[in-house]
């Protein structure tokens, strides 16, 4: 049985930590010893959430890869994305301005999760970390 | 006995969080425990040598010869301290460098685990 780590990001989009947290992510989907394998997710929470809105120009501003690309590519990676659906209003985000990867054909989505429910799936996880 | 993994995120300098992994590293391995540290982000900026000590500030690279010498296991993620153009060169000898699946390899196997993330 896949070992769960849960990943919660709270700093915000200027930041290299969210970065690190979903790196963090795919490096856990990325490792299998044995018959051992993680399932990884991340949830953004406070103003983390920031991370998760769409149309990020990065590339064209910095030319650097947006924390959007990253989300994308966790997506791919069949690591799990939640956002809090409290801190999602408190910023006044839609769920029509999230982050999806539908133009790499991935189906999965960011899904948007009280911080209650996020706390229960928190509880549920071999490891957690803060990033 | 039981191994000890901590991961950190946080930068040496600028913040308390490596005084206290230094000194919980050092307590565990003194009482026969396996330490293995894990440096990611910022928290690279600890693997170099020729770090200068100032009167009453702090002053990490003797602190981390010492764990390394008691048979801590120090190590860097690769991208991020070449990210911050530090080579393995630069490295306070015994540091070794790794990509991100050695943190999970070595979480499976540790009894404990510690992460310390941003403030």
């Amino acid at each position: 049985m896949a070992k769960k780590v849960f990943i919660l990001v709270k700093t915000n989009v200027k930041e290299e930590v969210p970065y690190l947290g979903v790196d963090h992510a795919m490096g856990a989907m990325a490792t299998l010893i044995g018959e051992e394998e993680f399932e990884a997710t991340v949830a953004f929470v406070g103003s983390g959430v920031l991370n998760c809105i769409k149309g990020q120009k990065f590339l064209d501003i910095y030319n650097v890869e947006s924390i959007e690309d990253v989300i994308k590519l966790a997506l791919g990676s069949d690591v799990k994305i939640y956002i809090c659906k409290e801190d999602m209003e408190k910023y006044k985000i839609s769920e029509d301005s999230l982050v999806d990867a539908k133009d790499m054909g991935i189906e999965a989505t960011i899904e948007v999760k009280s911080w209650n429910e996020i706390q229960e799936e928190m509880k549920k996880a071999d490891y957690v970390f803060f990033f | 006995m039981g191994t000890l993994m901590i991961g950190i995120l946080t930068r040496p300098y600028g913040s308390s969080n490596w005084n206290f992994v230094i000194n919980l590293a050092k307590a565990a391995i003194e009482k026969g425990h396996k330490v293995k540290i894990w440096c990611s982000g910022d928290a690279t900026y600890i693997l170099k040598k020729k770090q200068k000590e100032f009167a009453r500030k702090y002053h990490y690279e003797p602190k981390i010869k010492e764990l390394i010498e008691k048979g801590v296991e120090i190590v860097g993620c690769e991208s991020c301290h070449l990210m911050r153009g530090i080579s393995e060169e630069d490295f306070i000898e015994g540091i070794t460098s790794k990509p991100m699946t050695w943190f999970f390899e070595n979480l499976l196997k540790a009894d404990k685990v510690l992460f310390i993330g941003e403030e």
